[in-house]
């Protein structure tokens, strides 16, 4: 096999390197891994030239003090909330307030964030007895928040004792700065093979992805999870809006402002993903089937110049539409073209493929671990041995998933009816949407 | 043959009598088949209470009639048993109401002669009246009282009376000495410092405790997912939504209102569960509402001991405690049995047997202290005989408190000293539980062929007294 495999390699010529590679050579590597080889050391030095100006931003951040509304909408996340406001309790920066939105909990939520309420743990417990959706419970906290900054995060997640003060380091430095989204890390990495798969995905995909985008200004998500948003900003955009995608939607309408969308890659925020590949391809479905709605429906009008136009808003939808929806059509052109015209040789494509982009995951690893610095923990370092599990699940397990999902899209409008929101709320978004 | 009797001014109306009021008690009680008073309604109220805050049962237990021209539910009307609307009623219809208050004379008439005379006892006052109609007696809501709720038929025997214990107290202590059964009718707080049924509830700021607080209905329009209070959304014509400018029409299809959040006015706090306090009308002080006393108010009807006890008196539940612990003879057993002693006495001269009497003073006094703790003393004080008294000793009730103890094989000094010991046991027993403990006499004698039994008794009651 091996010998096979070096004698096909050795008798490629240049020309066939890229006919039958041309999907790593040209999409992959390019944009995810050259891109990170030059722009993380990029970033890094950027960080290093700025470190007077951040510690000028930071000594202001202290002396103005400004209130940072924590909201944590969410339904039937009562038992995670202790946590989370036990986490805000031990933040570096005090000035916050924690307003939790149980949206219709059906379990013992309402009791349970009563009592934090009673004990001071939480600020504000608003308990809304009919259940209107996500969008709906970020907005009521939203409607109640105090702070000049709002803080989005999941109940589901604890936050790192520095973080809040990292993710507000970035509007005092820069006063155009409407979001900074927060790094998001997998706290229950070590539960199965498919919380690792994730932890790796997530320190390439929003660790150094996100600073990446970011620095090229193409940033397209502030993550529900954790994120940070100017409360003048989401009062102007009147919150967050329905529908499946809400926080990338947000995001683009921020960028429509004019205003900058970032991402700081040293506010953590540790947060549980699926334990089994079942649930988490139920999760991707979510999360991948919403992109067209967003992209090509709601938004259609970036792609039009016209008063609101901006390049770099353009190059982001062109990037995020071209990168997820055509590169998927792509891969499974690749797939079609590499069973007519290499099938006699498949099995040595699939090896050097895997070989290619294991390489590349190395390489990406390396990044993220190079960007972290000294805020690497060990459960990170402990992912090492599982990056060989990673063109599989990159290449194959999520690609099957969003494929799926795109197709379920455009098909039948699934999205329509998001299991999150509630029977009337997308019911009207649907209909909107025929008129 | 009985008949009305007409307290008032002017003519009676034909076939009464008329009594001066002050003349309540020197007249012939028994010959009255109902007192009649009217006319004048600020004084009828004062002419009921007269009535029933006489201290003879043949006078506060009578039916009273109410004449008035025209009925209008006053206090007084609702507390006499019957109104006729009538200036001068006829003589058949006076018949009539005398006809139908038989059954209630014929009661009172049934009490015996001894407990015909005075009676002291609110509870029992109450007691009697309730047995004597028969009838279930309903709460009515009053603002003339300050608890709240009375039952007009029985305020006027308690409202003669000194302020405590109040109507309702004494109708629950009845129930805990199961005589008056009650029938759930409502539930009511009471100032738990004063008692009183008049509170002011209100919502309040969990912070500052202050009660200007307002409530915002919260709107969730579906369309944009905006949530904000009903406030925010309100126009001339109706509502719009701020953020989307839409017009909002229908609820449940445009918006629904998921909660309500409350707003401090002087913190500026907002919550969603306000405190609630309560502050009393009459005395002024604040509390949550879990401190201030909820009581069922009820409906109430005599029970089968009620009933009894309204015949013969509140000391009948002594005996019946007494009895179950101690196997009480009867006196004319217990005489039988002292004959048979006193011919066995003297055929073996060597033996002794003592009589003693034993009585207890003030014991229905004692009873209403101890309110629902009144059973288990009892008990007490019957363990304290059963641990003094022997076996073979012989124990009978004369009246309601008083007894008659045979002892064999015992001397007067020693039977002297058994009655000591029982004095002490119970006086230690009572000592710490009431105000007044009830006095104890007693007597020991010998058992002589001379000795009068019934004349030892006698002395023994009558020697203090
Ligand atoms: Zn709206
Ligand atoms: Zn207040
Ligand atoms: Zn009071």
């Amino acid at each position: 096999m091996a010998d096979g495999l070096v004698h096909f390699l050795a008798s490629l010529s240049l020309a066939e390197w890229f006919l039958f590679f041309w999907p790593f050579f040209f999409f992959d590597f390019v944009r995810y891994t050259l891109l990170d080889l030059v722009l993380i050391p990029a970033f890094l030095l950027r960080r290093f030239r700025e470190r007077g100006a951040r510690a000028a931003a930071r000594t202001r951040l202290y002396r103005q003090l400004p209130l940072v509304s924590v909201i944590v909408p969410g339904k039937n996340e009562g038992p995670h909330l202790e946590k989370l406001a036990r986490s805000l309790l031990e933040q570096t920066y005090r000035n916050i307030e924690l307003i939790v939105v149980d949206d219709g909990s059906d379990d013992q939520t309402p009791a349970i964030g009563r009592r934090l309420e009673a004990q001071g743990l939480v600020d504000l417990f608003i308990r809304n007895e009919v259940r209107g959706g996500k969008a709906s419970a970020a907005n009521t906290a939203l409607r109640y928040a105090q702070g000049e900054f709002v803080v989005h995060v999941d109940a589901d997640s604890h936050l790192k004792n520095d973080s809040i003060e990292k993710i507000i380091l970035p509007f005092m430095m820069d006063a155009d700065i409407g979001a900074v989204g927060g790094d998001v890390r997998v706290a229950n990495s070590s539960a199965s093979l498919a919380t690792r798969a994730q932890a790796i995905e997530y320190m390439k995909s929003i660790s150094t992805g996100r600073t990446v985008s970011a620095l090229l200004g193409i940033l397209r998500i502030v993550a529900g999870a954790h994120g940070a948003f100017r409360k003048d900003v989401l009062d102007r955009l009147g919150g967050w809006d329905v529908g499946p995608g809400l926080d990338g939607d947000l995001t683009v309408k921020i960028r429509k402002l004019g205003l900058k969308v970032t991402h700081e890659p040293y506010a953590v925020c540790y947060t549980n993903v699926p334990v089994t590949f079942r649930r988490l391809a139920k999760q991707r479905f979510r999360w991948d089937r919403s992109l067209i709605r967003f992209r090509l429906r709601k938004h259609r009008d970036v792609f039009r110049p016209d008063a609101n136009f901006q390049l770099t808003n353009f190059f982001s939808f062109l990037e995020n539409t071209f990168f997820n929806v055509l590169l998927n059509i792509r891969w499974w052109v690749y797939v079609t073209q590499i069973l007519i015209m290499g099938h006699d040789v498949i099995e040595y494509i699939l090896l050097t493929n895997y070989l290619l982009y294991l390489v590349v995951n190395f390489l990406q690893f390396g990044m993220s671990i190079f960007l972290y610095g000294n805020g690497l923990r060990k459960a990170e370092l402990a992912l090492t041995p599982y990056l060989f599990l990673m063109p599989p699940y990159m290449g194959i397990f999520l690609r099957v998933v969003r494929t799926y999902a795109y197709v379920m899209e455009a098909l039948h409008r699934v999205s329509y009816r998001d299991q999150w929101n509630p029977w009337k709320v997308s019911s009207i978004s649907r209909r909107e949407d025929d008129e | 043959m009985r008949h009305p009797v007409y307290l008032g001014h002017g003519q009676p109306p034909a076939g009464c009598k008329t009594w001066g009021q002050d003349t309540l008690d020197k007249n012939d009680a028994d010959s009255v088949a109902f007192f009649l008073v009217g006319q004048e309604t600020t004084e009828v109220l004062d002419q009921i209470r007269h009535i029933r805050g006489a201290e003879a049962p043949a006078i506060y237990l009578k039916p009273i009639v109410v004449l008035t021209p025209s009925a209008s539910g006053s206090p007084a009307e609702q507390a006499a048993d019957a109104v006729v609307e009538e200036r001068t009623p006829d003589a058949p219809r006076l018949e009539r109401m005398v006809d139908r208050f038989h059954p209630i004379n014929q009661w009172i008439a049934s009490l015996e002669r001894n407990a015909l005379s005075a009676d002291g006892d609110p509870a029992f006052r109450l007691l009697r009246f309730l047995v004597s109609r028969g009838e279930e007696v309903t709460p009515v809501m009053t603002t003339a009282s300050p608890e709240g709720f009375t039952y007009p038929t029985l305020e006027p025997l308690i409202s003669q009376r000194a302020q405590k214990p109040s109507l309702l107290e004494t109708l629950s202590f009845l129930e805990n000495q199961q005589l008056v059964s009650g029938r759930f009718v409502t539930k009511a707080h009471f100032c738990s410092h004063c008692g009183s049924a008049f509170l002011n509830f209100k919502e309040v700021c969990p912070d500052c405790l202050s009660e200007d607080i307002d409530a915002d209905e919260l709107i969730h329009h579906f369309r944009c997912g905006h949530v904000a209070p009903q406030s925010d959304f309100a126009t001339r014509d109706g509502l719009t939504c701020p953020k989307c400018d839409r017009e909002l029409r229908h609820i449940g299809v445009d918006y629904d209102k998921p909660s309500v959040v409350f707003q401090c006015n002087n913190c500026h706090n907002r919550f969603q569960s306000p405190s609630v306090v309560s502050t009393c009308y009459h005395c002024e002080r604040t509390v949550e509402p879990e401190q201030q006393t909820l009581r069922r108010i009820h409906a109430w009807t005599p029970t089968a001991i009620g009933n009894s006890a309204a015949v013969h008196g509140m000391e009948q539940l002594f005996m019946r405690v007494i009895d179950k612990q101690l196997n009480l003879w009867s006196l004319d057993a217990l005489k039988q049995f002292v004959e048979v002693e006193k011919a066995r006495n003297e055929r073996y001269a060597k033996s002794h047997t003592s009589v003693a009497v034993l009585q207890f003073e003030h014991l229905s006094e004692m009873y209403i202290q101890l309110g629902r703790r009144a059973q288990q003393v009892f008990a007490e004080l019957a363990q304290v005989l059963t641990s003094v008294l022997r076996r073979s000793d012989i124990i009978a009730p004369r009246g309601d408190s008083t007894f008659v103890l045979v002892l064999p094989e015992t001397d007067e000094e020693q039977a002297q000293r058994a009655l000591e010991r029982i004095d002490e046991g119970i006086s230690t027993l009572l000592a710490g539980n009431l105000e007044s403990p009830p006095v104890l006499r007693s007597s020991a004698r010998l058992l002589t062929a001379e000795l009068d039994l019934d004349q030892l008794v006698e002395t023994t009651v009558t020697s203090h007294g």
